[in-house]
């Protein structure tokens, strides 16, 4: 093997260790069948600690190119880290799950482990045909995974309308990919984002015509994924069907490569050397107006639910709103400073909102196995019985409002001072305001929980094992991480300074 | 010395730590290591008390750490004559509130728990001299109050717990906003862009105008540094209340347990007030001025509707709760008047008002939980049966009142006379507040204590022990400092001579 290939081969090894996990678990499960679980299980987790010791050792810098098609920088570490670090919890919290049944528990390890190779390499590429085909691959795993429950109708409804849309966005992103390699005749982004401002300064002819065809095009697919308005109809349906750990992936590992992917895009293409001032303003102001609307919209919809899955798919639609003001930003000025502090704001709240939504659901999911419920109404007086999963939730869910001292408020600071910086001073009213409808509905969770019911201790089914016990530390783990990144994020913060494009 | 904020701060720390490691089924020991704990920093509150120097104006006992670097952020702490006093009354009804809450049975460990980490966050904001830290204390305070209220509170419980956090909320989520603009003004020329004392002066000086943001921090032809004032003041006025955002106190402190309701109206409504004092008087100097007729007219505004409303109440507590109300119009009121004695009355009434209303509370508290309802209609004649009770009840509605030789008189008379200077019409009409007042509690008085014994209650038990001795400090306070007001006012007079100086 050549010098360059093993170079190559070292920058990919986590992805490396994510395929050898999937082939583990698929040989483990053919040899031990149901009874090798909680094996087929470690060995996933297994994997994805051995990619995330791959990651943290060494970072690519300058920023490596593997095989023309990925590009190995600080950035997809980032990306990277958080999406296996994100799947190897999912994975313990599978393992513990109820809603599936054992029979089919062991294959859906391999099913996660894929869809998080997806999204890792989706985190990393800069190249269309790379994009699309990681894209799919992250993809089709999750429609799998949607419908995993078979016997439920809600899971089969929401693989099958996943897939639809999904399927429908996917071709729309590609027509819109067509058309970038026709204008540029290259998958690079950093050559389209040359051949764009090319077209744009030809004036107002058919060049411009084909850029903004081209990004509503992609922009569809994209925001498909991250599941931002207009683009969200798929998440409710879905998150509610979908086994809550499928969901769990959706919510954060699904939408940060859905992020990394379209910061990655707009950087490459729109913000390149050659950027338009004129070309800028339009898409800035466009997309300061989709993150008003997608967070006020989820944020004003989630109010109403009554099913905690679907209120937390609310949320992440809110969420997917904020996550956009720091593209907003990035997109609001022509200097330098903007971009950089629009991705800093964008990838810190990233890693803020994602540790609080991994925990949210895992606090879900834990007491959806004690106790069976998924409805606010069964959960009232719940507290009583489960007091430290039921203030892990609350913690969680004080993060997602963005209220100290948890590292949710850090990420509403850093957004807050990007987007005034920035002088989108209504944006930064807007989504201030949406701070307290937030409040509203994840407190009517806390409502449930500690205010309702006869505040009396019930019986929950029993936990067997040492596995749920893991499950549970995980949590408390994550909820000292949302508060401590809370308190001392100067670390944090500095990981997402050197992770930047 | 040097860390003695810090200690009394976190010490009720230690008592949260000791309430995890106790089982909750031990009822009382739980209690009494909250009593405990809540008793250290009251000590220690008291040697700060003696400890303090009179005559320096400025921050005291401060202390500095270096906490977030990447930010700036400091762990600063300094307390000066304005916010003495508050962590005085905020230690001693903490230290109150698990006696007044003795004999809760529901969650006694949660209860105590949640206490103690309110005290630790008001007392933090207190303390405070770096915004960032402030504003940490502020929205940390809100969670148990969330959980104290919605936990253990009445039948709204649920709706007047929510209430109350959102409301809040939707002032401190403006506040952060401005905290973070104040931010991105200065980050690149100093060190510490919190600093509550460096950012006054660089705003006293003019080196701090918002200019170097986009637009020159304008919006709509309005300059940075009111918008910053404007969205302060939200946040502040949501707190203390001013009407029309008072809404959420009624149902707040109605539903919320005893011991709650009097940490409410003593301490939470002068967090509001003591912001608008050391933000929006002492950091925005040279903006303030131009707010002052409208801060007047709110606080008149809210002496009288406050006033009329407590008038018209049935329900006991409601009525203790809308006098809060107008009484926190005077406060408002004084401050805006910018003179000597309008600023120590209202400091002063901030105090007075905490132990006036706190007794208040208890008070109906007594009642309640003798008659499990609190109509005032449905008493008579306690007087009979219950002396002491009376008696105390009594002593509080005239320190509520303002009679003189009783503390709520210095302060109003106070607020009156620094107000009037400035003021003549809208003080003549907040002088008819004060016989509205004076007119609901003697009322409430004559219905509740005196005329004929209600036959249903002619067992009506006398005050406990217990009671007796949350009760008693409150009314000891309420007299001495109508009879020795300068116990309190000498305490202060040098800061808020300062700050007087400030729009001199």
């Amino acid at each position: 093997m050549t010098p360059e290939l093993l170079a190559d081969l070292h920058a990919i090894m986590p992805e490396i260790w994510l395929v050898g996990a999937i082939v583990a678990a698929v040989l483990a499960d053919l040899v031990l069948g149901e009874r090798g679980r909680v094996v087929v299980t470690l060995l996933g987790m297994a994997g994805c600690a051995l990619a995330l010791c791959a990651l943290t050792g060494d970072v690519h810098e300058p920023a490596g190119r593997v095989l023309g098609v990925l590009s190995i920088d600080s950035y997809a570490v980032f990306f990277r880290t958080l999406i296996i670090g994100g799947t190897g919890l999912i994975l313990l919290h599978t393992l513990v799950f109820r809603g599936v049944e054992d029979c089919t528990r062991n294959e859906m390890v391999p099913m996660l482990l894929g869809t998080a190779l997806g999204g890792c390499l989706l985190a990393s590429t800069d190249n269309l045909i790379m994009l699309l085909l990681s894209m799919e691959l992250l993809s089709l795993c999750s429609y799998l995974l949607a419908g995993w429950q078979r016997t439920e109708r809600r899971s089969s409804e929401a693989a099958l309308k996943y897939l639809v849309y999904g399927a429908v966005a996917s071709a729309v992103m590609t027509f819109g990919f067509s058309l970038l390699y026709g204008l540029s005749g290259s998958v690079n982004m950093a050559e389209i984002g040359l051949a764009v401002s090319d077209a744009w300064s030809g004036g107002a002819g058919s060049g411009q015509l084909v850029v903004i065809l081209a990004t509503v095009l992609v922009g569809t697919g994209m925001f498909f994924k991250v599941a931002a308005f207009p683009f969200h109809f798929w998440a409710p349906d879905v998150y509610q069907g979908a086994p809550t750990p499928v969901t769990t992936f959706l919510a954060v590992g699904s939408k940060a490569a859905g992020f990394a992917v379209l910061v990655r895009f707009v950087h490459g293409v729109y913000l390149g050397d050659a950027l338009n001032p004129a070309w800028l303003e339009r898409l800035g102001w466009m997309m300061a107006v989709l993150a008003a609307v997608t967070m006020t919209y989820g944020n004003i919809t989630a109010v109403l639910q009554r099913n905690v899955k679907r209120l937390l798919a609310y949320s992440s639609i809110a969420h997917a709103g904020y996550l956009l003001m720091g593209l907003a930003v990035m997109t609001s000025g022509s200097a330098d400073e903007a971009v950089t502090e629009g991705m800093d704001s964008l990838l810190f709240y990233m890693a803020s909102y994602y540790v609080a939504t991994l925990g949210a659901f895992g606090c879900v999911m834990a007491l959806a196995n004690r106790f069976g419920c998924e409805e606010l109404d069964d959960m009232n007086g719940l507290a009583w019985s489960a007091p430290w999963t039921s203030t892990f939730l609350v913690i969680f869910l004080v993060s997602l409002t963005g209220l100290p001292p948890t590292v949710g408020f850090i990420g509403k600071w850093m957004l807050f001072k990007a987007t005034l910086d920035a002088g989108l001073y209504w944006l930064a009213v807007v989504a201030a305001l949406n701070a307290v409808v937030a409040l509203f509905y994840y407190f009517k969770v806390a409502r449930a929980l500690f205010l309702r019911g006869d505040q009396e201790v019930v019986e929950g089914l029993p936990s067997r094992g040492i596995m749920p016990g893991l499950a549970a530390a995980s949590l408390a783990g994550l909820a000292g991480v949302a508060v401590y990144y809370g308190l001392m994020f100067d670390d944090l913060a500095a990981w997402v300074s050197a992770s930047l494009l | 010395m040097d860390n003695i904020l810090t200690l009394i701060t976190f010490s009720p720390m230690l008592g949260i730590l000791a309430i995890l490691l106790t089982g909750k089924e031990h009822k009382d020991a739980l209690r009494t290591i909250a009593a405990a704990a809540t008793a250290i920093p009251l000590v220690l509150a008291s040697i700060l008390w003696v400890q303090f120097d009179t005559s320096e104006a400025g921050y005291q006992f401060v202390q500095e750490v270096s906490w977030i670097e990447s930010l700036g952020v400091q762990f600063f702490v300094g307390i000066d004559g304005l916010s003495v006093p508050l962590v005085w009354l905020t230690t001693l009804l903490l230290f109150l509130a698990p006696f007044a809450a003795w004999k809760i049975e529901k969650g006694v460990k949660g209860f105590m728990l949640l206490l103690l980490l309110l005290e630790v966050g008001i007392l933090g904001v207190f303390v405070s001299l770096d915004l960032f830290l402030f504003y940490v204390f502020w929205e940390v305070m809100l969670l148990p109050m969330y959980f104290l209220i919605g936990i253990w509170g009445g039948a709204r419980r649920e709706y007047a717990a929510i209430k109350f956090f959102l409301y809040t909320l939707a002032g401190s989520v403006l506040m952060l906003l401005a905290i973070v603009a104040l931010y991105l003004c200065v980050y690149e020329s100093v060190a510490h862009p919190f600093s509550i004392p460096l950012l006054s002066e660089m705003i006293r000086d003019g080196s701090l105008t918002g200019s170097n943001l986009v637009n020159g921090g304008e919006l709509f032809g309005w300059s940075f540094l009111n918008w910053v004032f404007v969205f302060f003041f939200i946040g502040f006025a949501i707190k203390v209340p001013i009407v029309p955002l008072h809404t959420w106190l009624p149902d707040a402190h109605v539903e919320a347990p005893t011991s709650i309701s009097m940490v409410l109206a003593g301490i939470l409504l002068k967090l509001g007030c003591y912001g608008i004092l050391r933000i929006n008087l002492g950091m925005f100097s040279i903006v303030a001025p131009g707010y002052a007729e409208i801060g007047a007219v709110i606080g008149l505004v809210s002496i009288l509707y406050g006033a009329f409303c407590a008038m018209a109440q049935t329900d006991f507590k409601r009525l203790v709760a809308y006098s809060s109300v107008s009484h926190m119009g005077y406060v408002l009121l004084g401050a805006s008047a910018f003179t000597s004695a309008g600023l120590n009355g209202a400091a002063m009434q901030m105090f007075t008002h905490g132990t006036s209303s706190a007794l208040l509370f208890l008070l109906v508290g007594v009642a309640y939980d003798r008659a499990h309802h609190r109509e005032i209609e449905g008493f008579g004649g306690l007087a009979n049966v219950a002396p002491i009770y009376t008696g105390i009840t009594t002593l509080g509605f005239f320190a509520a009142l303002g009679l003189p030789g009783m503390s709520g008189f210095v302060s109003e008379v106070l607020v009156l006379i620094g107000a009037w200077e400035v003021y003549p019409v809208y003080t003549a009409i907040a002088g008819l507040g004060i016989i509205i007042t004076a007119g609901f509690l003697l009322w409430t008085l004559q219905r509740v204590f005196l005329g004929p014994l209600n036959e249903k209650y002619k067992d009506f038990p006398d005050v406990t022990a217990r009671e007796k001795f949350t009760l008693i400090p409150l009314a000891f306070l309420c007299v001495l400092l109508g009879v020795m007001p300068m116990l309190l006012l000498g305490h202060m007079d040098a800061t808020i001579e300062s700050i007087r100086a400030l729009f001199a």
